[in-house]
């Protein structure tokens, strides 16, 4: 009666080892270590140059999460101001910075997330699931969008950060605060969620 | 994301998601935020250097040495004891009162006393025993002035 795990996988059609679940040895950049030690220092463009460099990671993880251009331009704003009055809350021994500033606007939107339930009808907290027009494109990624915005929010986060900003699994544990393991689940259950929703779409469209 | 279609529809959904720009403003009100944190950070550290200072000073007047009076002289001076009477024993209570003592007086209980005026008086702490009795005496004021001028 019970089937074994790669009979079970082969069933699911998800391959044992997914192709975007990648082990990636975690890169410590020396980079934002010297500019995260200027800009502590007070040096404004240090603090503008990481900025520059971690500004669109901040935000298209945001957009993807809140699924409105406006909002993850306020997260992403949220975020280099917190990183202004908090200079000494990022360690290099803990992770990268892209990682931590990712952990910061999980924190920022979950925030967020609590304050607009507290005034959005039940039915529009789904807003997500509507493509931005400025992302609309073609139908399989329109699909692709809608059926990532419908993902509960652990699977989201983790098919966000692994699958579309082809973060490694290090990376992405160090962004939402768990272990490398859990990541692996979520994608893998994820994966089977988004392959449920995206045949059920080409089921009806049949 | 392993099927073929699904993986093309992945990057071309990654690809347009990473065409869309932040919002206009967006880098300088962050600036701005860091110009203004900075900007407060003078007058932060003046202040803390001005309490620092405040609270140093404070400091240094209640901790400075204070002081100690002046010892008068009359007290480096030792009590004479008044020949003829008994020793004070350690445990003896005793009382010192200052008092303008007669010359005549203190030539009478054996002292040798080279006053010129022996009308005079002198002021002097006297030390009494428990019986009332003086027992020593210790000259405040060297000055021996006339009886009568008081």
């Amino acid at each position: 009666m019970w089937r074994t795990l790669p009979a079970f996988l082969k069933e699911l059609e998800v391959p044992e080892v997914p192709a975007a679940i990648r082990v990636i040895e975690p890169v410590k950049d020396s980079s934002d270590r010297e500019l995260v030690d200027r800009f502590r220092n007070g040096d404004r463009d240090a603090f503008s140059a990481i900025y520059q460099t971690h500004h669109a990671t901040v935000f298209r993880f945001a957009l993807y999460m809140t699924g409105d251009r406006e909002r993850a331009g306020e997260v992403t704003q949220e975020v280099f101001v917190w990183l202004v009055h908090h200079p000494a809350a990022f360690d290099p021994e803990r992770g990268d910075l892209p990682a931590f500033l990712g952990g910061v606007a999980r924190q920022m939107l979950r925030r967020r997330r609590r304050e607009d339930q507290r005034w959005l009808p039940l039915n529009e907290t789904a807003a997500g699931a509507a493509i931005p027009a400025e992302i609309a494109g073609s139908e399989d990624a329109d699909e692709l969008w809608k059926a990532i915005a419908t993902l509960p929010e652990r699977y989201r986060e983790a098919v966000i950060l692994c699958d579309m900003e082809e973060m490694s699994n290090e990376q992405a544990a160090s962004v939402l605060g768990c272990a490398v393991g859990t990541i692996w689940s979520r994608l893998h259950r994820a994966h089977e969620l988004l392959q449920r929703k995206l045949q059920s779409k080409v089921r009806c469209s049949i | 994301m392993n099927d073929p279609q699904m993986e093309a529809a992945r990057r071309h959904l990654a690809a347009r998601v990473a065409a869309v720009t932040p919002p206009d403003g967006l880098e300088a009100a962050v600036m701005a935020e860091f110009d203004r944190a900075h900007r407060r950070r003078p007058t932060r550290i003046l202040a803390m250097c001005a309490a620092l200072a405040a609270s140093l000073l404070v400091g240094a007047i209640l901790l400075r040495p204070t002081p100690k009076p002046a010892a008068p002289s009359v007290e480096s001076q030792a009590f004479y004891t008044i020949p003829y009477t008994a020793p004070l024993e350690p445990y003896e209570r005793v009382m010192v009162v200052q008092e303008q003592v007669p010359v005549t007086e203190l030539i009478a209980a054996g002292f040798h006393f080279p006053a010129t005026d022996p009308t005079g008086t002198m002021r002097a702490d006297v030390m009494v025993s428990q019986d009332g009795r003086p027992r020593a005496i210790r000259p405040v004021a060297f000055d021996v002035s006339d009886r009568s001028s008081q």
